[in-house]
């Protein structure tokens, strides 16, 4: 199973095989939920919607193209999920960070906060381009599939994104 | 290179994604050009920072809990499909009545009723093969709750057609889901005043891997109450490989025989 890809997997849930579903769970579960995390900053909500988001393949399985990636797929479900609950709550924050994250490591918490503080002050779009190449990691071409554009363009908005975080970083006290 | 050029290559020279040459002549202008210098030395702290972040764990029970959800769509998957597969067999069924009763039907009208019985008892056996034949071509293909409804037409039939007991023992042997196999071993159990079934039946828990499965047939089996049912029980479990909750069924279903 581990040597599966997520297309195949996602191919057989496709086809009915809805079992296949824990596995690809199991892959990237964690990651969405961190994912949600930056956006709702709640545990408990974010568990919620990373349940809802995994249903929500089973429910479109239909949709799924299989000369596409997965992932891309996945964050694409997970961004709208994230959507639909802001506008249930109308409160809009889409990046957070509690304390309780890095509670554990004191000596980097100040550090850490101003860096949030930072991610927080730039536009819904470069944060959202930061958290899904650093934080989750996305490759450039698996961000260009989800935005729908090139990966030129792509790497050109996360540069600029950075280079903006990096201005608010270093040059303001 | 300018500074311009520095900034369009930051992002690939941090993930080490430049050419030698292009690299080089990259490193050669940073090391003159404190800007570019400073530049890049913060790019390198952010992303070191960016890439420390911490992330979370869910909470305990959160996976076990996604599989709950996941079963429950899974039955509600299934039961939609065993919805439309009733209607679209009760369809079938009801398509091939009408059609041979209005066959019958115009056919008595014809024959002015003289040879009334013949035709009803016609009718009857169109009607029983259709249903043969849905069920055969159900269980070759189609989903598990549409396998089990085909097989529920079997319990209508008098007499087990050689054909259906073969695929019903197929499925038994080698259907994926295993509520499947049991309504097949159920459906053949109903025609196992036959021997030829009971032999099946007997055969088939020898072919079977499955402990849940396997019991149920221990059940069957031993409801035949003879020496051979006996026997076949009793070689079974005391094969090595069979599960320990298997064999201490097996042994009591074979004490009370």
């Amino acid at each position: 199973m581990n040597q599966l890809s997520d297309e195949y997997l996602m191919e057989k849930v496709k086809l009915g095989h809805i079992d296949y579903m824990s596995e690809l769970f199991k892959r990237y579960n964690n990651q969405i939920l961190n994912y949600l995390y930056k956006s709702t900053g709640k545990l408990e909500d974010s568990q919620d919607l990373t349940q809802i988001v995994f249903i929500r393949l089973i429910k479109y399985r239909t949709s799924f193209n299989k000369s596409k990636s997965f992932k891309p797929w996945l964050y694409h479900i997970a961004r709208n999920e994230i959507n639909r609950h802001y506008q249930s709550k109308k409160d809009n924050i889409l990046f957070v960070e509690t304390p309780d994250i890095i509670s554990n490591d004191l000596p980097d918490y100040e550090q850490d906060e101003k860096l949030y503080k930072c991610i927080n002050m730039l536009s819904d779009e470069y944060k959202d381009l930061i958290v899904l190449s650093k934080f989750q990691g996305l490759k450039y071409k698996e961000m260009a599939e989800l935005f729908s554009t090139t990966e030129a363009s792509i790497k050109n908005k996360i540069f600029r994104a950075l280079e903006k975080l990096r201005k608010i970083y270093f040059e303001t006290e | 290179m300018e500074c311009i050029e520095i900034k369009n290559d930051l992002l690939d020279y941090l993930d080490n994604n430049l050419e030698t040459e292009r690299k080089a002549r990259f490193e050669e202008h940073v090391k003159e050009c404190p800007d570019c210098s400073k530049i890049l030395e913060q790019f390198r702290k952010l992303n070191e920072k960016l890439s420390g972040a911490k992330s979370i764990e869910p909470t305990e029970g959160f996976e076990h809990d996604f599989y709950q959800k996941l079963q429950f769509e899974k039955e509600k998957i299934s039961n939609r499909h065993s919805f439309t597969g009733l209607l679209k067999e009760t369809y079938k069924v009801a398509a091939a009545v009408l059609l041979f009763a209005g066959g019958t039907i115009f056919g008595l009208i014809i024959q002015n009723q003289r040879s009334n019985k013949t035709n009803l008892t016609s009718l009857e056996n169109e009607v029983k093969q259709l249903k043969h034949y849905v069920t055969l071509s159900v269980l070759n293909e189609n989903t598990a709750s549409e396998k089990i409804k085909a097989i529920d037409f079997v319990f209508e039939q008098q007499q087990l057609e050689k054909e259906t007991a073969l695929a019903l023992y197929n499925t038994l042997i080698s259907d994926d889901n295993s509520n499947v196999r049991i309504a097949a071993a159920n459906a053949l159990h109903y025609f196992s005043n036959d021997e030829t079934i009971r032999k099946m039946l007997m055969h088939a828990l020898i072919d079977q891997n499955d402990p849940y499965i396997q019991a149920e047939l221990i059940t069957i089996i031993a409801k035949f109450n003879n020496r051979e049912a006996y026997n076949i029980i009793e070689t079974f479990i005391n094969q090595d490989n069979i599960n320990i909750e298997v064999k201490n069924f097996g042994q009591q279903m074979i004490e009370n025989l």
